[in-house]
């Protein structure tokens, strides 16, 4: 007698089906909170871009009841990004035999024309990598196959409620201001409407593409400019604006086959454990010094837990080599960590801030604007443990984050900008 | 929190609470140890979900199924280092299953047990998802022709196992397929279906 194998295998994955546990979820969704964590550092010590000289919109004041500004700097208010430099490599423009070419906007030219809404916000960035099959986890670098489109529609004041239904579109622009590729392949996000009155103010288009011209199939090669679009209206399910309300921002350009950050990047302060007392006592050496605008560092700014805002701040070049000036991005944030009394870490923000698309150069002394948004959400271990900042409790937050940059010869590294403390209560 | 890791969150939640005895029992049939089999799933997951990329609700199954795959392969090798020295510890380091009503499946559970993670996933792709060779070769980031191997070898130890298979061929997949009925003789001309 045959055995039917299709048979008994489906009798074999029903059998442990029936004796399976449930999914232990909190536990599972522990370990996805502290892998972000530490994917977290693992992305600032590798990967995205740095700082810059930007005037941020609107007064800030830390230590008066924090009220909520906007987020990331207008597009208008800064010079623009330089223009995408053309890769060093010969750029093989002859399509793929066999490539059919994606449907508008692939190839059609773009006139980037910056518009700052005064409803929505746009954030995040475009990071080349590697998707790996066997992990399913995406590497910054590598060899560059994926891109990982990673870029938030926020509200314009964080905390404001947003609604209506909402339209994003992330471009990739070559040299020529044409489309080399797109996302998403449709246009419209779905069902973020809702989504966006939920006071986090954010929708995001996260997704991993392979890193090809749209046009020809051929690998992406050199610099692209990177250019979000948002827009919300309201419908007859979703109430919102009568006319749609549109948000178009320049994102940090990205490179393909740029060279590999030189030196050791500084390392961040980790959940659980103790801060560097370098830190604590204000000697920790850096590169950039955070201040926050407008604050009294000795009084206490008053936040509800998961409460969103944004501070502006002032990073100011203080490392040694005053011969060269060292250019890069504007970050769209710094983090920043919280310590408790005892000198431990209690929270750390979960992701690096990408660059905005505004271009820094700054000499010895030099200054340029940035911003303060996320203070971290506590931290959450594998065994189960978990802690964070607590109603009532007040820390000491220091702005503690890398900043890359590029010297005139071309090198590029990761630099230390460190601020802080500055006393947080927490309210509820 | 972000919204897109709160939506993360929930979607991981909705999936492990609604299907995840299920995606434990197609791990169950990988690793052939039910602890083993819940701990992979919950890899899966995390990795699934970890970045928060979006995912339509009626494809998270299968993304997850493939992490679950993937997941699996890639512990092939550490479990080869493991395997060299587990015998120096005292404890069992098997967890069995259920029991199974049915002898016969027990029998194909041993069987199933006994190949190599790789040919194992070969089966398992092959006659439990239903792939084709070319599929499964694409999946396992093999050549079609190693697949073809494995499940060969595969289905050889098996019956020697267990006697004669009933393997089913899909007329989709004839080409494919003719190939390893003709290498192993499993069924005959009229047994296709």
């Amino acid at each position: 007698m045959r055995i039917d194998l299709e048979r008994a295998l489906s009798d074999i994955a029903h059998t442990g089906q029936v004796a399976a546990s449930p999914v232990p979820i909190p536990r599972v969704l522990q370990r996805m909170h502290r892998r972000r964590a530490l994917r977290s550092v693992a992305l600032s010590a590798g990967g995205t871009a740095a700082a810059t000289a930007v005037a941020l919109g609107g007064a800030l004041i830390f230590g008066n009841p924090v009220t909520p500004e906007p987020p990331a700097p207008p597009a208008t208010e800064a010079a623009p990004a330089p223009s995408p430099s053309p890769s060093e490599a010969a750029l093989d423009t002859s399509p793929v035999p066999g490539w059919v070419p994606g449907p508008a906007p692939c190839g059609e030219q773009y006139a980037v024309q910056p518009t700052d809404s005064l409803m929505l916000g746009i954030q995040g960035g475009v990071v080349p990598g590697e998707h790996s099959t066997v992990t399913a986890m995406f590497s910054p670098g590598g060899a560059e196959t994926t891109v990982n489109v990673d870029v938030m529609t926020t509200a314009h004041t964080p905390g404001q409620a947003v609604a209506g239904e909402l339209t994003m579109v992330v471009r990739l622009l070559d040299e020529d201001g044409t489309v080399a590729l797109f996302w998403p392949p449709h246009d419209r996000v779905p069902g973020p409407g809702p989504e966006a009155t939920d006071g986090s103010g954010r929708t995001a288009l996260t997704t991993l593409a392979d890193a090809v011209d749209c046009r020809t199939g051929q690998p992406l090669q050199g610099t692209y400019r990177v250019v979000a679009e948002s827009s919300v209206v309201g419908t007859a399910e979703i109430p919102g604006p009568a006319v749609p309300e549109v948000e178009v921002t320049e994102l940090a350009p990205v490179t393909f086959g740029a060279p590999a950050l030189t030196g050791e990047a500084p390392t961040l302060p980790r959940c659980g454990e103790p801060a560097d007392p370098a830190l604590l006592d204000g000697t920790l050496v850096r590169d950039f010094e955070v201040t926050l605008d407008g604050k009294d560092p000795e009084a206490a700014v008053s936040l509800g837990i998961g409460q969103l805002f944004r501070l502006p701040v002032t990073v100011t070049r203080t490392d040694a080599d005053d011969a060269a000036t060292l250019s890069g991005y504007v970050p769209q944030a710094l983090r920043a960590v919280l310590v408790d009394s005892s000198g431990t870490v209690v929270a750390e923000p979960l992701w690096p801030a990408h660059p905005t698309g505004q271009a820094f150069d700054v000499a010895a002394g030099q200054t340029f604007a940035s911003g303060l948004e996320d203070l971290g959400g506590g931290c959450v271990f594998d065994d189960g443990r978990s802690f964070g900042p607590r109603p009532g409790g007040t820390y000491d937050a220091y702005v503690y984050d890398t900043v890359e940059v590029t010297a005139p010869d071309g090198t590029r590294s990761a630099r230390l900008a460190v601020g802080g403390p500055y006393p947080v209560t927490f309210t509820d | 929190m972000a919204a897109w890791t709160q939506r993360a969150d929930a979607a991981m939640a909705t999936l492990a609470r609604e299907r995840g005895k299920a995606l434990t029992g197609y791990a169950y049939l990988l690793t052939g140890d039910l602890r083993d089999a819940e701990d992979l799933v919950q890899d899966a997951l995390v990795k699934t979900f970890v970045r928060g990329k979006h995912v339509e609700a009626g494809a998270a199954e299968t993304y997850v199924r493939r992490a679950i795959l993937t997941t699996y392969i890639d512990g092939y090798r550490r479990r080869r280092r493991w395997d060299d020295v587990r015998h120096l510890l005292a404890r069992p380091e098997h967890h069995e299953g259920p029991e199974d009503p049915a002898a016969r499946t027990v029998d194909v559970q041993a069987a199933l047990r006994s190949l190599p993670p790789q040919q194992r996933a070969c089966v398992v792709l092959r006659f439990y998802d239903d792939l084709t060779v070319p599929e499964v070769a694409d999946r396992l980031g093999l050549s079609p022709g190693t697949v073809k191997r494995y499940l060969s070898v595969a289905v050889h130890r098996m019956e020697g196992l267990l006697g004669p298979l009933e393997v089913p061929v899909h007329p989709g997949v004839l080409a494919e397929d003719a190939v390893l009925v003709e290498k192993v003789g499993l069924v005959e001309k009229g047994d296709v279906r």
